[in-house]
This record gives structure tokens, sequence and C-alpha cells, in this order.
């Protein structure tokens, strides 16, 4: 158990080294000139560009470069933004909380809704709980969430007018902190909550017809029993695991709902760093959000044996 | 006189292709010809500004015009052909790729398996849309670099839906028997190993290229995806919210057009398992059976009359 935990936090750190790697050579393997965005293309003005070149670090050796960048980073240094007048260590102190709550709460409404879904549309097979469970599950697969959130704002606008958009800090307003996230975080959550409905109704009917549960049909447990006590245990480990493909896909998804959302997270910093040429402020995040999902789908590895214990047994 | 009779095939035989293959194939076949309608035989030039800006569908413009003028199935169609050209596109590349990392890792196993399937770990723990900024900040916003970042980030998907396949059948006779024959171990991956792990790999293709699809619509969307003048749905979308109350078709055509397409591709997938793997069952069962079309579209709603088959935990008989 313990090498397991250890293995797994090692392959969490190498994934995070490859990506810190891939977002380092970002700036240095383009084509053309970093500084070029900087400047006026027909009359170039060298001070700008030692100006960028010595903010990336771009005037030093290679090796030297990366070292010094993650080792800033470690103390929490990600530079000086290149457009605007700040930290960007200060901007991510700010922004961060605001998509990992994000990222937070869209999982747990995924997990929570998804889950009983599959479960019910399992139980009632063919009935019309199960039917309409299987066609909206199907759409969400299909409708990107930022489609949902914009024709539900657009209608919103016309319509009830709930201030829906923007974002309150938790000191300023806790109830409303939590009601402004609410809405992106469950549109977020769609996708996941439609993969773990169906993932959860499919394994639950693969395991109906083992012969353990035949068994306990046999020896006299009822409807819910086999279903609480017997199935369920045995159907979520696969369950899990679209959790945690799942999850790359919902981390990236904050990007888009905090810009349709308006929500001051990593997502929307990143977007306009991206329109503006910022690389510093790309840079952390891409790394930062990055690390957010390894993470997360680190914190749900190690969560695994509590499901299943027959992991432990293979795994270790 | 002779009678000639027609003799139909024998159905038992064949494999019953499941309807939401059909239906997917449908939509997105109907979705190319009315793009490469637009794309060859432009009614309209997409780019050309006209006089009548927010005309209604009908007449002159099949779909209407938007703000500038231009139109609208012109424009619409052309950026749905790019989706699913991207997407197509998309697919290939990282299937191609994947198959053969796959292949080669579940057979040759060792120290190979072990390389290509930590880089498929670490690349699986970039979530897309990240790859695909990382890819547009260093060789532009466009097309090929949506294409290429794609192509990357899901390899390691296929990679992984290959070599589960092919190490169970490493040990298998047929195998075996094809290496003590002499046959070198590329054509026994591709002629022997592939045909057998075929299903697993079409619904993943599909399931890959409906992602994309979305993918795309996101960063587009966002701006960072298929750039102007060049149409594309996602930003059709982000660009015509503001007029909304003008022309409500500008937001809602482009918005059935991403969710036919991907729908479209998820049919594909769900009836292709259908069809090659049934054990694994149906999205849209409830709407074929043989009843006639009232009373199937009655079924969502006061159920198919069926008793549901293998039913453990039937609530209606046998539970007290």
């Amino acid at each position: 158990m313990v090498r397991y935990i250890a293995r797994r936090i090692g392959e969490a750190v190498f994934v995070l080294f490859v990506l810190s790697v891939l977002v380092f050579l970002m700036v240095r393997i383009m084509p053309g000139d970093p500084a070029a965005a900087f400047m006026d293309p027909s009359n170039p003005d060298p001070s700008v560009r030692a100006r960028i070149y010595e903010q990336l670090g771009l005037d030093r050796p290679w090796f030297v470069q990366y070292f010094s960048w993650i080792g800033g980073i470690f103390t929490g240094d990600f530079g000086r933004s290149l457009t605007q007048p700040y930290t960007v260590g200060e901007q991510l102190a700010t922004r961060f909380p605001v998509s990992l709550e994000l990222g937070v709460m869209a999982t747990i409404i995924g997990v929570a809704l998804g889950i009983p879904i599959g479960i019910v549309s399992a139980v009632r097979r063919g009935k019309l709980a199960d039917n309409a469970s299987r066609i909206v599950t199907f759409l969400l697969l299909s409708v990107p969430p930022f489609l949902i959130g914009t024709v539900l704002l657009l209608i919103n606008s016309r319509t009830t007018r709930f201030r829906l958009l923007g974002f309150v800090t938790f000191e300023d307003d806790p109830v409303g902190h939590f009601t402004k996230l609410l809405l992106p975080a469950l549109l977020l959550s769609l996708g996941l909550l439609a993969l773990v409905a169906r993932y959860t109704r499919g394994m639950l009917l693969d395991t109906f017809s083992q012969d353990y549960i035949r068994t306990a049909r046999a020896k006299g447990v009822l409807g819910n029993g086999i279903v609480t006590g017997h199935a369920l245990r045995n159907a979520m480990a696969p369950v899990m695991t679209v959790v945690g493909v799942q999850l790359a896909s919902l981390i990236g998804g904050t990007v888009i709902m905090e810009n349709v959302f308006a929500l001051p997270g990593m997502g929307s910093l990143l977007i306009n760093a991206v329109n503006t040429s910022d690389y510093t402020t790309i840079q952390a995040c891409v790394l930062i959000i990055g690390a957010l999902y390894v993470a997360i789908s680190l914190i749900v590895d190690l969560l695994y044996p509590l499901v299943d214990p027959r992991i432990r047994v293979v795994r270790s | 006189m002779t009678v000639t009779v027609k003799q139909k095939a024998p159905r038992s035989g064949r494999t019953k292709i499941a309807s939401e293959l059909k239906l997917g194939l449908g939509i997105l076949v109907f979705i190319f010809v009315a793009s490469v309608v637009a794309a060859v035989f432009p009614p309209f030039s997409p780019t050309a500004i006209g006089d009548d800006s927010f005309a209604l569908p009908g007449g002159e413009h099949w779909l209407g015009t938007d703000n500038l003028g231009r139109d609208t199935f012109t424009r619409l169609f052309i950026a749905a052909g790019t989706t699913l050209m991207i997407s197509a596109a998309a697919t290939l590349i990282s299937a191609v790729l994947g198959t053969a990392l796959g292949l080669i890792a579940g057979y040759r196993g060792g120290i190979a398996d072990s390389i290509i399937m930590r880089g498929a770990d670490v690349l699986l723990a970039i979530p897309a849309i990240l790859m695909a900024l990382i890819v547009r900040v260093i060789i532009g916003p466009g097309i090929i670099p949506l294409i290429i970042a794609m192509g990357i980030i899901y390899t390691p998907t296929f990679a992984r839906v290959m070599r589960a396949p092919v190490l169970a059948m490493r040990d298998r006779d047929f195998i075996i028997a094809a290496q003590l024959a002499g046959t070198p171990a590329p054509i026994i991956a591709i002629k022997h190993m592939l045909p057998n792990a075929l299903t697993p790999l079409m619904v993943q293709a599909a399931i890959t290229a409906s992602e994309a699809v979305l993918l795309e619509a996101g960063l587009s969307y966002l701006g960072q995806g298929v750039q102007p003048p060049n149409p594309s749905v996602g930003m059709m979308i982000s660009e015509f919210q503001k007029y909304v109350q003008d022309s409500p078709l500008l937001v809602i055509l482009p918005a059935i057009v991403i969710v036919a397409i991907a729908a479209g591709w998820n049919l594909i997938a769900d009836g292709l398992q259908r069809t090659f793997s049934p054990r694994q069952r149906d999205t849209f069962e409830f709407l074929i059976p043989r009843q006639p079309l009232w009373r199937r579209m009655l079924t969502p709603f006061i159920g198919s009359g069926i008793p549901a088959k293998n039913s453990l935990v039937d609530t209606k008989k046998g539970q007290k």
C-alpha cells in the first residue's frame, strides 16, 4: 500500500516535470522572435527586445534558464507580467482559489449527481426514468457546456434578469460567493455527470448478471440490498477510472467557463495573456492549471483502494 | 411461363447494424454534403458583405444573413465543414499514431512498453485545451495548429485502447502459429492483431472525434481556434450573442450545428459498440422496437410494454 502511494506520487512529480519542460520550451522553440509582438515591425526598438529577453530569461544558457525559472516557482516567484504592471505571482494568488473552487465544486456535483442517476437508470432499466436519463446524458455529451451557459445567459438577460455574471469574494458575501459559482460549476460538471451516470449504469447492469448477485438473490437479499451491498461496490472502480480520465477535460473546461461567466480565475487570465502574448503569465497559468489537474487526479487515485479493496492486493 | 423468385439473403447471418450508427452517419453525411455545397457552389461568397443585414430565412438567402449582410447558409456550412474536417483529421492522426504505438507496446513489451505507456500517461495528464493553447502560442492560431495539438493529445488514448487487446492476444495459438511460420512482427501486428481489436478502436475514434468537435468549438468561441475571416461555428456564437435580439437564429443555428456534429459522432460511437459487441446495450434501443411509430414515440413516457430482460431488481414482482 505504501509502495502504491509512493509510486503514484512519483508519477505525479514526473508528469509535472515534463509539463514544466514543455511550458519552458514553449517560448524557446517558437519560430520567430518572442519579442516581436511588443515592437513596431517597421522600427524595432532594441531596448524593448532587451527588456523582454531579460524578463523571459532568454539572455542566459538554456539549463540555467530552466533551473532559475523552476527555482523561482518553488519560491513563489513566477516573474513579472510582460504587459501588465504586476508580478504573475500576485495575480495567481487571487485567481488560483477561484479556479480551484470551481473545479472542486464541479467534480463534487458531477459525481454526487452522476452516480445516483446511474443507479436509478440501472435499477429501473427500460422504464421512464432510465429512458429519460439515457436521452439526457447522451445530449449532455454532445452539447458543449459553454453553449448551455451562453444560451442560459441570453435567456436570463431577456427574462428573469438574475445577476449571474461576475464574482464576489467570500469575505464580502459568503452566500453570494457560492451562488455565483454554483451555475458555472454545475454547467462544468455536466460532461462528468453524464459519463459517470452512463458508466455506473453499464457497470451495474454488468454486475447484476454475475453469479454472486444471483447467489445473493437466492439467499434472500432484497432488491435495494443487492444494489447497495453487493453490486455497487464492484461497479465503482471502473467509474472512478472514468472520473479520473474525465477530470482533465473538466479542469480544461474551467478555462472556457470562466470566460463565459466573467469569473476572475486562472482561465480568464490565461486567455487574456494568450491574446496579449504575455508569455510569463501564459507559462505560469499552464503550469498551475496542469498541476491542479495532476493533484486532483492523484487524490482520486489514492481513493481507489478505499472503494475497491482488490486494488490494494493487485497493485501493492 | 417462368417465375423468377428473388430470394432475400438470410438475415440471421448478417450483422444487424444498430440504428444509432445509421442515424449518426446520416447526420454527418448530411452536414458533409451541405458543407460541400457551401464550399464548392456557394450561393453567395462567405465573406462578401451585403446590404441586406439580418434578413430572415427564405427566398434569396436560405438561412438569412448576419449583421454584415453575409449569407448565413454559406458561412454556417463552411464552418460546419471545417469543424468536421478538423475533428476527422485530428482523429485520424491520433488513431494512426496511437494504434502503431499501442501495437508496439503490447507486442514488444519490456522496455518499449514502459517507455510508450509512461509517455502516454504524461500526455494524458495534460488537459487537451492547455495543449491546444501551448501549440497555439508556439506556432500561432489557426486550423493546422488545432489539428496538430489534438493529434498529439488524443494519441495516448488510442495507444491504451490498442495495447490491452494486443497483450491478451499475444499468447494465443493463432499468433504463435504465425510466429512459427516466420511471419515478421509488423505483419503479425497489422494482419492478425489489428483486425481483432478493431471494434474498440473504431468506437474510440468516434468518441475522440466528438471530443475534438467540442474542443474546437470552445477554443473558437474564445477566439483561439479558427481565425477570421474563416467562419467557425464557435466564433459565430460568441460574435452573434450581441445581436440575439435582432436575429436569434444567428445564435440558434450554429448551436444546432455544433450539437448535431458532436451528437453524430457520439451516435456512431454508440452504434458501433452495439453493432459489433452487442453485450453493451442501447442508447436509444427503446426507440427501435417493432411497434408502430406512434407507440414508439410514447415509449419514453409510458414504457415499451416489453418487460426488461434479465432484470434481477424487478420492482414489480417477486420483491416483498
